[in-house]
């Protein structure tokens, strides 16, 4: 009996200090992002201390990839996070996200590869209207293409053979993970590799070349800022907080490469233990376009824009046959979840600064 | 006695034969087909060398391993806290059998690394569903092994107990639990075995730490020989774990000595 | 048991499916209470939807699965073949590869000496991380995916026809000795016949690891199977498509397990008369 007592004592001594722990504590969101150019900016406030005379308390967790990070957003696990087109629109159509912002274009780094020999590289610009695309259609025809299939470069892939006057059924897709496929096209598998950055820096410095984009094919491809549901509707004020900071490190990306370049190194190789090579640092900001604030306003709200770019994806997986006609019409209905109205706030909240 | 020394003598010596025989071909092959294929036994020493002395991810390479193992032992010991009484369960109760029976029977073959993503739905992104991952291989091996040992328990031992005026309780903790011990033991064992391989797979999870991780970086790099400096850590330590047990087992149970 | 499962064979139909539902019914009842149970979980909200799908969508979606392709691309069945095929070429390749490996260490004083210590080096070594090696060696076929499911159906197949082998009863050897047999004739007609029961025992846990080793050999380039519906039902946010591939390697795991016991236990009985 004693002993019971104590161990009660000892929960609810707990349970208070708990209690006021989190009453003194700021709020706290709960940021999630990936490897990738656009996980940096979140990191970047917390080792730099942004948010010290700011009343949020951030924290953050890292994802491989886009699955994993909309598994742990449908078990509440984060509140705000930025991630490819793919993963965006699954966290959109099934678990009612909002798109607030575009962290950068991607269109140029997802893109198509060749071995330095192939028969592709001999002709270029085969359609007038997209000057940059390598090949014939008869070099395309019954190749061997290494794509990870339901992901923006097979978007990008379904764009170029598009362009080409080809479809899926001309030439052979196989499905592959993107390291693997790396692996695999190296030990001279295939005939085309589809990669996304940082794997493409890895394709050039092996002296693959590159044959199409989804820049040069004419596929936009987004990537997305996404804000749980619940957390949208509860604390936009925080939302709003937090994309002001997320733009001030999209601000920097854009106006100061050089020092940009030094933390997202740094993001890279001492956080994600990812070690990639000097120019690939440089490259990505040469390769992803990043929009200011009013970039982003225009952008999230011009129909021609943000969601003419997600209805192109959403059409070509419709088309795919991945989502049903009425997914298809629930993401038209909420018009892809986009959501400018945070990043308008943001504008506001910088012209009354100034 | 000095003829069973000669005779382990002899088989230390084969073993280290074997490995410069493994070693000499690894070389030849890694000649053959070039180093980007097969990266070769020097290649991986060096990028080894490396590893170790160097930081990964902000972490050392025992910090790595530190994390992996954390997450297998807490794994295990869950497993075993939970699939050894369900293994004795289902083997003494005919009732309680036939409810569980079914259920892991379905679910037994569903593999650690299909579990992620309901890990992840569940659990978040944290510890724990690295550890589930881990926990769901070890378990199966605890009430796979437990409950066969259960199972095949001579029936002339509990009948004799019975005979003999022992209650029911006393059937079950005196004679049929001691009687599938072996069984039970083999199952301490496998289940950590397979809790260390199941470390890959929970790292898929999203880690920034681990073995795993290691090697999932390697492949992400499209770095083979960071990818086979990991294999070849996985295998050590994994070894090692298994020695290690055999002699903890020795230590708490040393008439286990007399059966073996 | 197997006296009640004899007469149930011999008698006519209506009182054999009386026998088998007499075996099964608590099977049934104890799965569909499990079902029932996860239902009530589901719709009484103590988990949230996103997190868990109720076991009556997935079986929608189950059946829906059986004729329709789209989202993962292909049918249920077409999976399960895919599936099927490379879960029985590693397995096949394991066993003839593993007993007489096994067989051989078992027997042959040398073999073990030098391949033991390589067996137990690699064996600790998940699956997994040697898809990027089978893809150097094999390519993106089916021979990689078969491969890294060999690794793991390999080692059951060593290690009990191992055992079995040197549990051969001492005196049967030596009796084959004294009428002149030699070490081989020994081995092929003694050894290898009294390990069959051990062999058999191992081939069963080896078809275990292969197809428990499914989802991660398809982690390697696949575009049709099991595991890789599991990974298009990721890629897609589909729980519902996830649990219908883990729900079905389950049932189809655990069927190849009863018709492999079946089996065995049918050549031991022919054995023992």
């Amino acid at each position: 009996m004693h002993h019971l007592s104590r161990i009660t004592f000892i929960v609810l001594a707990l349970v208070l200090t708990m209690g006021i722990c989190s009453a003194q504590a700021k709020d706290e969101i709960r940021v999630s992002g990936q490897p990738c150019l656009h996980g940096l900016p979140t990191w970047w406030a917390i080792e730099d201390g942004w948010t010290k005379d700011k009343n949020i308390d951030l924290t953050y967790t890292l994802f491989p990839s886009g699955a994993p990070q909309v598994e742990a957003l449908a078990a509440d696990q984060w509140d705000v996070g930025a991630m490819g087109t793919v993963p965006t629109m699954m966290a959109i159509l099934r678990y009612g996200a909002k798109l607030i912002a575009i962290s950068n274009d991607e269109s140029e780094t997802n893109d198509l590869w060749v071995r330095p020999d192939s028969p592709i590289l001999k002709t270029k610009g085969f359609n007038p209207k997209y000057p940059e695309i390598y090949g014939k259609p008869e070099d395309w025809k019954g190749k061997k293409i290494l794509v990870t299939t339901v992901s923006t470069v097979h978007y990008a892939l379904d764009a170029t053979l598009k362009a080409l006057g080809l479809t899926e059924k001309d030439v052979e897709v196989v499905n592959i993970e993107q390291g693997q496929a790396v692996t695999a096209f190296a030990s001279s598998q295939g005939d085309v590799v589809c990669l996304w950055a940082p794997f493409s820096y890895t394709a050039e410095s092996k002296g693959w070349k590159k044959v199409s984009s989804g820049a040069r094919s004419g596929a936009m491809i987004p990537g997305g800022v996404v804000v749980r549901k619940d957390f949208a509707e509860k604390h936009p004020d925080l939302v709003v907080e937090w994309l002001d900071l997320y733009m001030t490190a999209l601000d920097r990306m854009r106006t100061d490469k050089a020092g940009s370049g030094v933390w997202l190194n740094k993001y890279f190789a001492g956080y994600c233990g990812l070690q990639l090579p000097e120019s690939a640092i440089k490259s990505e900001f040469e390769l992803r376009p990043i929009f200011s604030v009013e970039q982003q306003v225009k952008a999230l709200t011009a129909p021609d824009e943000a969601s003419a770019w997600m209805k192109g994806v959403a059409d070509f997986f419709a088309g795919q046959g991945r989502i049903t006609k009425a997914d298809m019409a629930d993401l038209e209905k909420s018009n892809f979840g986009i959501d400018a109205s945070f990043m308008k706030k943001v504008q506001e909240k910088r012209a009354a600064k100034k | 006695m000095a003829n069973a020394a000669a005779a382990n003598l002899k088989e230390k010596i084969g073993a280290v034969f074997s490995f410069v025989i493994f070693l000499a071909l690894w070389q030849v092959a890694s000649m053959a087909v070039g180093s980007e294929a097969l990266p070769s036994p020097a290649d991986v020493v060096a990028k080894a060398q490396e590893m170790y002395t160097s930081q990964i991810g902000g972490k050392s390479m025992w910090m790595h391993i530190y994390y992996s193992l954390r997450r297998v032992v807490g794994a295990y010991l869950l497993a075993a806290v939970t699939g050894i009484p369900l293994g004795i369960a289902m083997g003494w109760n005919v009732k309680f059998r036939k409810i569980a029976n079914p259920i892991f029977e379905l679910l037994r073959p569903i593999p650690p690394i299909a579990w992620i993503p309901i890990a992840i739905l569940w659990l978040g992104i944290g510890e724990g569903p690295k550890i589930f991952i881990c926990y769901v291989g070890a378990f199966v091996i605890f009430v796979m092994n437990t409950y066969t040992g259960m199972r095949y328990t001579d029936h002339l031992l509990i009948d004799a107990a019975r005979t003999f005026g022992a209650t029911r309780r006393q059937q079950l903790f005196n004679v049929a639990i001691p009687a599938s011990l072996p069984s039970i033991f083999a199952g301490v064992q496998n289940a950590m075995s397979m809790a260390w391989m199941c470390v890959l797979a929970a790292e898929l999870v999203g880690a920034r730490e681990g073995v795993g991780f290691i090697i999932i970086q390697g492949m992400d790099l499209n770095n083979s020989p960071m990818i086979i400096v990991g294999m070849i850590t996985i295998g050590l330590i994994g070894l090692f774990l298994a020695v290690s047990l055999r002699y903890l087992e020795k230590l708490l149970c040393p008439w286990r000595r007399e059966l073996q | 048991m197997s006296t009640a499962h004899a007469s149930a064979l011999e008698a006519p139909a209506t009182s054999r499916v009386k026998g088998y539902w007499k075996e099964y019914n608590s099977s049934v009842f104890s799965l569909l209470v499990f079902l029932l149970i996860w239902e009530l979980v589901c719709r009484l909200g103590f988990i949230s939807r996103f997190q868990l799908v109720p076991p009556s969508e997935v079986i929608v979606v189950m059946i829906e699965k059986f004729w329709t392709a789209p989202p993962d691309g292909a049918t249920l069945f077409t999976h399960i073949a895919a599936s099927m095929t490379l879960a029985l070429v590693g397995f096949c390749a394991a066993v003839v590869v593993g007993v007489p490996l096994g067989l051989l260490m078992g027997w042959y004083k040398p073999v073990m000496v030098l391949v033991r210590p390589l067996f137990d080096a690699v064996r600790p070594i998940p699956p997994i991380a040697w898809i990027p090696l089978a893809i150097l060696w094999l390519g993106i076929g089916i021979e990689a995916k078969a491969f890294i499911i060999w690794l793991a159906a390999f080692v059951p197949c060593v290690i009990n026809s191992y055992i079995g082998i040197k549990l051969t009863n001492p005196v049967l050897i030596r009796v084959a000795r004294i009428y002149g047999a030699s070490n081989w004739e020994t081995f092929i007609k003694i050894g290898v016949p009294s390990a069959v029961p051990m062999i058999f025992t191992g081939l069963k846990l080896s078809l275990n690891a292969a197809w428990t080793t499914l989802v991660a050999a398809e982690l390697l380039a696949a575009s049709e199977g099991l595991g890789y519906m599991i990974q298009m039902g990721r890629r897609l946010a589909r729980p519902d498509i996830i649990i219908v591939g883990m729900l079905t390697i389950g049932f189809t795991g655990a069927l190849m397990s009863y018709v492999l016991t079946k089996i065995e236990s049918r050549i031991a009985s022919s054995r023992r008369l």
